[in-house]
């Protein structure tokens, strides 16, 4: 469903990412994993088209996406809940879901359907859907940008460390609604620091480091991993 | 009162422009002077009806609107709201003095050699119960609510609006729902100019202007938004009362000369002890 061939990218000198090159395949759960700096975030900046990349290429459902704008690919069926959440904090959580499908069109029936997926996923949105998003907690906070994402019924879905600062109960709930997701045929690239928690809910996982890709193999190769249990999960 | 109705029309496309795309239009005023001047011309030059006129007015500088967007907003909009903010006053300064130095020598030369801008009512006065009221005032007042309503209502109910909002909030975050920015700043410049201009139109109805005094309309537009705090359009009708009360009392108690400085010393106290504005948000 998505491939990443050979991408390069470089914040003005300074390289990011190195020849990286990974796929996800439909109805997968796909783990990239690494240290702070390793280049996650950029690589999903980069699937999204926020950031263009030097060299390589990002297809989607085998087309080349090229320089094609972050709305065009939100509208293809790619979403991403991003580091640090990016809520609207003035707005309402109703208003916060209904930006969601900003850009997959605004039929009201279709919206509202939606929505009532979102609320029945998270129940806590729906008792706060009046309240402004601002005001929310960490976990709540998180919730409401999984929903939003959820909103534009994207076909791969992409978390940048959706677990960072939450409370390991808030953490269990938050991987439990990703399973119930993952059982509903949708797509996910689940990037983490969270390594144990990723590794055991992905099909497969990789491994980045410095900007290029040093580990790969499926979920529990990894979890088995010597220098995975090293390095990562300090066994 | 009315005269707050007048600061209220001054401020208002400014603050929504500010607050959604980071730009500050240093041109603003020039704008309103420049629609005023065109209302000036179509009416007393060319015999159009006022109404008539406005919707020229409307439709020429939606159009401008446009060519601004294109040329000062869209190569920075990407950039970061500190390099816009200093790019876009940069720029737009120098739009300003470009524009009134054009307008002044060209309307000189071909339309009247003491330029000055006004607009005037069939029937200046009329009376309720008694009551002498201005016309020109009560029209004022009127605009701007109407305006100031409609642009509430774009900003929060259609989904141009929203987009724009959620761009002012959180930019990249706007980017990842995928709102396309230059669509969304092609829509509020072209409204935002073109309303402009009709302000300035509106506003030389009471007082006329010459080709010079846009960039004053700006700082007292931005003292405006200020006091009622960036983005906020309740703010804005808010702080465009306030300064119209001070100005009267002003005014009145020690003269009309006093009224800039009183104005500068209003602003500086929000500064100090509200700094969002009035109506303004957090952060
Ligand atoms: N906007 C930026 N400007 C310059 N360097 C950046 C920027 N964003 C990230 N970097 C650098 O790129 C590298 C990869 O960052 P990032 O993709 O955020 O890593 P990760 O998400 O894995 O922690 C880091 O060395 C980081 O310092
Ligand atoms: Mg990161």
């Amino acid at each position: 469903m998505l491939a990443v061939e050979g991408l390069s990218v470089f914040y003005g000198d300074l390289p990011a990412l190195r020849e990286v090159s990974f796929e996800v395949r439909r109805g997968e759960v796909v783990a990239l994993i690494g240290p702070n700096g390793a280049g996650k975030t950029t690589t999903l900046k980069v699937i999204l088209g926020l950031l263009t990349p030097r060299s390589g290429e990002v297809s989607f459902e085998r087309k080349k996406l090229g320089r094609e704008p972050s709305y065009q690919r939100v509208r293809e069926g790619i979403a991403l809940v991003p580091e640090g959440r990016r809520i609207f904090p003035d707005m309402t959580v109703e208003e916060n879901l209904e930006l969601g499908a900003y850009a997959v069109g605004n039929h009201r029936e279709q919206v509202r359907e939606r929505l009532e997926r979102v609320y029945a996923l998270f129940p806590r949105l729906y008792e706060r859907r009046r309240q402004l998003a601002g005001t929310f907690s960490g976990g709540e906070q998180q919730m409401l940008a999984i929903g939003r994402a959820l909103m534009s019924a994207p076909k791969l879905l992409m978390l940048d460390e959706p677990s960072l600062g939450l409370a390991p109960r808030v953490i269990d709930a938050l991987y439990d609604h990703l399973q119930a997701l993952h059982r509903e045929g949708l797509t996910i690239l689940l990037v983490e620091q969270f390594v144990y928690g990723a590794l055991e809910v992905a099909d497969r996982g990789y491994v980045l480091e410095r900007g290029t890709i040093v580990r790969e193999g499926t979920g529990s190769d990894l979890l088995h991993d010597d220098y995975i249990q090293r390095t990562y999960l300090a066994l | 009162m009315t005269l707050g109705g007048v600061y209220a029309l001054i401020a208002f496309t400014l603050s929504v422009a500010l607050a959604t795309t980071h730009v500050l239009n240093v041109a603003h005023g020039t704008l309103m002077v420049l629609g005023a001047a065109l209302a000036t011309l179509l009416t007393r030059f060319m015999g159009l009806s006022l109404p008539l006129s406005v919707l020229g007015v409307a439709g020429c500088f939606a159009l401008m609107g446009l060519l601004f967007d294109a040329v000062f907003v869209r190569p920075i909009l990407h950039k970061s709201r500190e390099t816009i903010l200093i790019t876009s006053i940069v720029a737009t300064f120098g739009l300003a003095l470009a524009m009134e130095t054009l307008l002044g020598f060209y309307w000189a030369r071909w339309v009247d050699p003491e330029p000055s801008f006004s607009l005037s009512l069939p029937a200046p006065h009329i009376e309720v119960r008694g009551i002498v009221l201005s016309t020109q005032r009560l029209l004022i007042f009127a605009y701007a609510v109407v305006a100031i309503g409609v642009f509430h209502l774009v900003l929060k109910h259609t989904p141009v609006g929203k987009a724009a909002r959620a761009l002012a909030q959180d930019y990249e975050g706007a980017l990842i729902v995928g709102v396309n920015p230059r669509a969304v700043s092609r829509a509020i410049y072209t409204l935002g100019v073109s309303f402009t201009a009709i302000s300035g139109a509106f506003y030389v109805l009471t007082v006329p202007l010459d080709p010079y005094q846009g960039i004053w309309l700006t700082l007292v537009a931005l003292i405006v938004v200020v006091i009622g705090g960036v983005g906020s359009l309740p703010g804005a009708l808010l702080g465009g009362l306030l300064l119209g009360m001070i100005q009267a009392l002003t005014v009145f108690f020690v003269g009309s000369g006093w009224s800039p400085i009183m104005f500068l010393l209003v602003l500086f106290l929000i500064l100090v002890f509200r700094p969002q504005g009035l109506l303004g948000g957090r952060r």
